[in-house]
């Protein structure tokens, strides 16, 4: 029987970075920032995330969806401090677009603040898995703990690889652990030269401000670039 | 890995060339790049259920890797590595950029014309882990 060869010569995740450029497009021109937290479990995303909303100055116009396999103690956690809803997987380690879009729906169908400024997404403890998917934010951040050891970063180059920024976390426990915040930063920023480096602790609260000038810095950067392509647009 | 969320991904996109140019899938053709996070041996043991279930067995993984490549932003240089390297292999520097080996790449599907197609095509759900 004759063979016919169909070439596609495409990424298989090529229509998943669409729906995610698309995604990231929406909240933009909504004013929302999207920030990914990612991590192994434990080094305190949502510690980060509750210490955000504690000290932020005014209304704090932000919403979670956060991903774990089971249970929904972080968005338990949250709840006091802002939206959130959680994503539970039941099985998958990593999260994907679909789920954080029905995530987000649920979010927007339960919340009167919308729109948000920010938009954080934690994803599921895992260095590994959620590297390689896009969720369509504007601000991937990867943490590590001061507990984990500076030497992970080159372990896991995929998931520095494609972060903005790296927050060294538990800073509150560098008297008591082998743990250099330099060799750390060192390590990510040879695989990824343009990482910002914030070194924080939840649990004191150091740190904190330069993290919420961070996120500042980058919806304002955000605004004035969407504001400048649809500029750009009207006036083509 | 996320093996077997990129095997789904894969057999969802060659059903879909199936049904549009129609005939029977025979042979798939991968590229697997070495920043791409997934093991070659991984995700063909991982396409193997979803695609002798939506296709029939017998069907060919063609697969290759495709290296690392990298641009310097500082000199220049293009170079490859098989492994996450991210180091200008020319001037020392960091400042690279990929141009290629991020991902996996469907490259080409064989279709066989004039075949029965198989039985209705059982794709597996959305979005899973193993």
């Amino acid at each position: 029987m004759p063979l016919q060869t169909v070439t596609i010569h495409r990424d298989v995740l090529h229509q998943a970075h669409l729906s995610a450029d698309e995604f990231r497009r929406a909240r933009a021109a909504e004013g929302t920032l999207v920030v990914q937290l990612m991590s192994s479990p434990g080094a305190g995303k949502t510690s980060l995330l509750e210490a955000t909303a504690r000290s932020w100055p005014g209304p704090f116009r932000a919403a979670t969806l956060v991903g774990d396999i089971a249970t929904d103690r972080d968005a338990q956690r949250l709840a006091p401090w802002m939206p959130a809803v959680q994503l539970t997987t039941g099985g998958a380690c990593h999260l994907e677009l679909p789920l954080v879009e029905q995530g987000f729906a649920a979010l927007i169908d339960n919340s009167a603040d919308h729109p948000l400024e920010f938009l954080f997404i934690e994803n599921i403890g895992n260095l590994v898995c959620p590297a390689g998917h896009d969720l369509g934010e504007h601000l991937r951040v990867a943490l590590l703990a001061t507990t984990e050891g500076d030497d992970k970063p080159a372990k896991y180059p995929k998931a520095f690889r494609t972060s903005a920024a790296l927050v060294i976390t538990k800073t509150d426990l560098l008297p008591h652990v082998p743990f250099s915040p330099a060799a750390a930063a060192a390590d990510a920023r040879r695989i990824q030269p343009h990482l910002e480096v914030l070194e924080i602790s939840a649990l004191s609260g150091a740190g904190i401000d330069a993290w919420r000038e961070l996120l500042l810095r980058r919806r304002a950067d955000m605004l004035s670039h969407t504001s400048l392509s649809r500029h750009a647009a009207v006036n083509a | 890995m996320h093996e077997r969320a990129i095997a789904l991904a894969i057999v969802r996109q060659v059903d879909e060339i199936r049904r549009q140019h129609g005939g029977a899938v025979r042979r798939v053709r991968l590229t697997m790049g070495a920043l791409s996070g997934v093991d070659p041996l991984l995700l063909l043991a991982a396409l193997r259920d979803p695609a002798a279930d939506a296709w029939g067995s017998g069907i060919e993984i063609d697969w290759k890797a495709a290296p690392l490549e990298l641009e310097c932003g500082a000199c220049g240089a293009r170079m490859s590595y098989d492994e996450p390297r991210f180091a200008c292999g020319v001037c020392g520097g960091y400042d690279t950029r990929i141009v290629g080996g991020e991902v996996v790449i469907l490259e080409s599907v064989d279709l066989e014309a004039d075949s029965t197609p198989s039985a209705a095509t059982h794709l597996p759900p959305f979005t899973s882990c193993a």
